[in-house]
């Protein structure tokens, strides 16, 4: 009798704590750091775990911190900087299934630095409210900036930083109102071009640029003037 | 300067590029490396209530249902502030909870993607609004305030915090709720809603909200949504 007591309250006390626990999610690393030059690509995998009793979808992503810069012209905001961080950096995987009490495997992300010596950000320009209201006339939807794209070569050491973030998006559990997300800290480091090297590079071009237009400017001589031409002509 | 001067010149600049590359890379000391591998997990589960949403109801009633919300000019509780009760004297039903077998402490934020923004009723739908953001931390009004607590005793009756989350670049950014968790402890939560406009017409109004946890001197983030 006692013992189908205690086992009654054990039972009680094992559901409710059950029924307490909603949906969550885990990564297995807090720390991912990527660093590497031109020509040679590098990669790291985090694994997604699951502490909950029910199944997760989950979407993973890079959410950069320093991919928008504000570009000031005399101390005034012009507009932004804004860099894509998916130009260097890839993911294996953009959604994972994972099952539950998936602490120790669980679905593994690989996420690859490529560097690249020229990448391209966006000049993003907002114009003035009063320029937006013609803007408008023509197109509705005009947002009030526009981008200009630009190449951008990287010289030195350029650094993104970020977090790497996975989000249960469905679950097993149901409809899911609130989100749970966790995310690791992300450092990227991409060796460019060596200042040296750049230096070199740009007196290489000045130099050719020199040799060229002096073949040129020899090529092109100027015609002797008509008072020149009739000196000829008579002394012949 | 002659031509041949110049291309002597760049001959010369690529030999000792060449060359010093060549000569370097001879008396390079290869290293030898000490090296080991970390891993650390860390994660979190939200409770029952919280995984399912926040739903608020009408004025300060405890009894679980979601009622339509009558009172535009004062705080609305969320149905699970008083979890198992109906009496407003129980336990908060939202929290979250750091795994306990988080190797280190963490940082849990929140944020919400976006007004509370109509989706049926006789509200325009995507256009008309409730505002979620309060204007700052303190002495929240017209928004989503809340309470938060790493125990249920210490947690408030009464919306303390406001539900705020943009910098000074406008772009939207994670509040933080919990600074240091520990390992197998929970942030309990409150929520209350004071609707603003008053005058917002009658309907179901919603938002995506989203908690994320990252280890304790890590950034939240953006709230990418």
């Amino acid at each position: 009798m006692i013992k189908c007591f205690f086992a009654i309250i054990f039972f009680l006390l094992f559901t409710s704590s059950c029924l307490s626990q909603g949906v969550g999610i885990g990564l297995s690393s807090l720390y991912v750091r990527l660093r590497s030059g031109i020509g040679s690509t590098v990669s790291s995998t985090v694994d997604v775990i699951n502490p909950s009793p029910y199944s997760i979808k989950a979407r993973v992503y890079f959410d950069c911190t320093s991919c928008v810069k504000d570009v000031k012209l005399f101390g005034i905001k012009i507009g932004e900087s804004i860099e894509d961080p998916y130009q260097l950096i890839s993911l294996d995987k953009k959604e994972v299934d994972i099952p539950p009490f998936s602490m120790k495997k669980g679905a593994p992300i690989t996420i690859t630095l490529t560097p690249k010596l020229i990448i391209f950000k966006n000049l993003k320009i907002y114009t003035p409210e009063g320029v937006n209201f013609y803007v408008k006339l023509l197109n509705r939807n005009y947002p009030g900036y526009f981008l200009i794209p630009y190449p951008y070569l990287i010289i030195g050491t350029h650094n993104i930083n970020g977090t790497l973030t996975a989000e249960v998006i469905s679950s097993s559990f149901g409809y899911i109102g609130v989100r749970p997300a966790v995310g690791s800290t992300t450092e990227i480091y991409v060796e460019g071009m060596p200042l040296s090297s750049f230096i070199l590079l740009v007196v290489a071009i000045l130099l050719v640029l020199f040799v060229c237009i002096r073949r040129v400017k020899k090529k092109i001589k100027p015609k002797p003037s008509l008072k020149k031409r009739k000196l000829i002509r008579k002394k012949k | 300067m002659e031509e041949s001067h110049i291309t002597i010149l760049i001959g010369f600049l690529i030999l000792s590029a060449g060359l010093s590359r060549a000569v370097f890379s001879a008396y390079e000391v290869s290293p030898k490396p000490m090296n080991a591998s970390v891993q650390q997990t860390i994660s979190i589960s939200l409770s029952t209530p919280l995984s399912e949403g926040i739903f608020f109801t009408n004025t300060t009633t405890c009894d679980g249902t979601q009622n339509p919300i009558t009172k535009m000019d004062g705080w609305n509780n969320a149905t699970r502030n008083y979890y198992e009760t109906t009496a407003c004297d129980g336990n908060s039903g939202y929290y979250v909870e750091a795994a306990s077998t988080n190797q280190v402490n963490v940082k849990i934020c929140h944020c919400a993607c976006a007004n509370l923004t109509c989706s049926e009723g006789l509200c325009v739908s995507g256009t008309d609004y409730l505002k979620t953001m309060c204007d700052s931390e303190g002495s929240p009004s017209d928004c989503v305030g809340f309470s938060n607590a790493t125990t249920q005793g210490e947690l408030s009756d009464t919306p303390d915090i406001g539900l705020t989350a943009v910098d000074d670049l406008g772009s939207d950014l994670y509040q933080v709720i919990g600074a240091n968790v520990s390992a197998g402890s929970r942030v309990y939560l409150r929520y209350w809603l004071d609707p603003f406009p008053d005058s917002a017409p009658s309907g179901v109004y919603n938002t995506t909200y989203k908690i994320i946890a990252v280890e304790v001197s890590g950034d939240c983030g953006n709230c990418a949504c």
